[in-house]
């Protein structure tokens, strides 16, 4: 799949000035993501920082008790085991309560991800991009730590850290294998639930890494698309009848998002797209590219308007063959 | 040898409750035996599909259970039967940052403790920070100017070596 450019304009060029992009970035930016000067704008301050209480080790209300006390000031979010924390006196990571689990550094459209996967106990679910375990611990959390989540990271390092979360958040019905994603069939399993966070170009997070502004390529982005064709593709074999996939990335480019997808609603006629309910509706266009309609109930989260790293969420539902 | 070591620390009725599931794994090089605890589906999975990791390790298994800091934190908070510091304010972030504990650290402590047994170090709210190894019995542990306890493996244990495995 070609990655598409924009010829640049004088606005291109301003802003790419002004914010330290290259120009190819903004020419693209312009094309979809609204009011850019104030998106990019919000990118340049220090990203909010939110928790996710681990209710597997204690509920809001003990939680909420604990940061008082050490007059950690926050702010209840759209979900209600999420917390902006709005000043802290000590490092939000390196707590006597972070360390014991209690909460998870995590941000709002992670969460929101883990939340449209409508998660029940006693199912069978997989990560298929786990470390270094937000999601993973999420998704147990919902599951109140009962039946299964198979957590794959092919990274020996990596499981390492996802290791470590789990622990600590408490997670006890997880298997960890040293897989890749895209060959989770060799399980020979079949999941209800799956959630796909996609490795991806990362333009979403340009807060927490500001390098990327100037060190991505187009190649990045084909290569990205390459690889979330060939792990949605796996989900989709893999999940159950009436089961759901979340796809899930942190970056704008609609490559990577929206045409992900239109590629495989082209390629499989059992999926459909449910609706979700928080977010801006997905691109169904692009360019002078019309794509499929029933990509408006995927979902874009943008720093400027929703106080969130940028974000794609997509909900895919696998009809049932009945 | 595990069911007699749950009756013992007073925690039977968890690890042979519902939804459990306890495995055993023996590394093939070292030929330790490491106990994990899962819920029945994953320890289910676990038996047909061996993973890397599963649920929560509880401890090694030698002549003895020797809890992990984990496992020790579940005897601790179920059966209260597992010998234990408490330390202070002070004593806690020392710990939490890898140091031993000092005797004018501690608050309390199991009336039993003999020297080189093991024990969990808790904080004034009854929070678990690490495993230890008593250097001294109880009579002597609360001594001023001397580690009477030394950290085994704390919670801040990973922040601190970035990831990598310890053995």
């Amino acid at each position: 799949m070609s990655v598409y450019s924009f010829p640049p304009s004088t606005i291109s060029n301003e802003i790419s000035q002004e914010f330290g992009y290259k120009e190819w970035m903004v020419c693209r930016f312009l094309q979809f993501i609204p009011k850019l000067e104030d998106c990019l704008g919000a990118m340049e301050k220090e990203p909010p920082k939110y928790i996710r209480i681990n209710t597997l080790k204690i509920t809001k209300s003990e939680l909420i008790q604990k940061l008082i006390q050490k007059d950690i000031m926050y702010e209840d979010t759209i979900l209600d085991e999420v917390l902006l924390i709005k000043s802290s006196r000590y490092p939000i990571g390196a707590t006597t309560e972070y360390l014991r689990g209690y909460y998870y550094i995590q941000d709002l459209s992670s969460c929101l991800a883990v939340d449209e996967l409508d998660v029940l106990p006693n199912q069978l679910n997989l990560d298929m991009a786990s470390a270094p375990g937000g999601k993973t611990t999420y998704i147990s959390q919902k599951m109140q730590n009962s039946g299964c989540v198979i957590a794959l990271e092919p990274s020996i390092k990596r499981i390492n850290a996802l290791r470590f979360n789990l622990l600590r958040c408490g997670v006890r019905n997880s298997c960890i294998y040293a897989l890749s994603g895209a060959h989770a069939g060799k399980l020979g399993l079949k999941f209800d639930r799956i959630l796909l966070d996609a490795p991806c170009s990362g333009e979403g997070i340009i807060a927490k890494d500001p390098t990327i502004k100037t060190r991505l390529v187009p190649q990045q982005i084909a290569n990205c698309v390459h690889r979330q064709i060939e792990l949605l593709q796996c989900a989709i074999n893999i999940v159950k009848p009436g089961g759901l996939i979340v796809y899930s990335t942190c970056t704008f480019a609609p490559e990577e998002n929206e045409l992900v997808i239109n590629k495989l609603l082209s390629m499989n006629n059992k999926i459909k797209i449910e609706p979700q309910k928080y977010g801006e509706p997905g691109l169904t266009k692009y360019g002078d590219l019309i794509l499929d309609q029933r990509l408006t109930n995927t979902r874009r989260f943008y720093p400027h308007l929703h106080n969130t790293s940028g974000f794609f969420i997509a909900k895919i539902r696998v009809i049932s063959g009945e | 040898m595990l069911r007699r070591t749950y009756d013992r620390l007073g925690c039977f009725e968890y690890f042979e409750g519902n939804d459990k599931c306890i495995l055993i794994k023996e590394q093939s090089k070292t030929k330790v035996r490491e106990v994990y605890l899962t819920s029945k589906s994953a320890g289910e999975i676990a038996l047909s599909i061996c993973p890397t990791h599963a649920g929560i390790m509880i401890g090694r298994l030698g002549k003895r259970l020797v809890p992990s800091l984990q496992g020790a934190e579940i005897i601790y908070q179920l059966g209260r039967k597992y010998p234990f510091i408490t330390v202070n304010e002070m004593g806690e972030k020392l710990v939490l940052y890898g140091r031993d504990v000092f005797g004018q650290s501690i608050t309390d402590a199991s009336p039993n403790i003999k020297a080189s047994q093991n024990l969990v170090i808790i904080n004034s709210r009854q929070e678990t920070l690490a495993i230890g190894l008593a250097k001294v019995p109880s009579q002597h542990i609360f001594k001023e100017g001397s580690v009477t306890v030394i950290n085994v493996l704390d919670i801040g244990y990973y922040l601190r070596f970035q990831g990598k495995e310890l053995s």
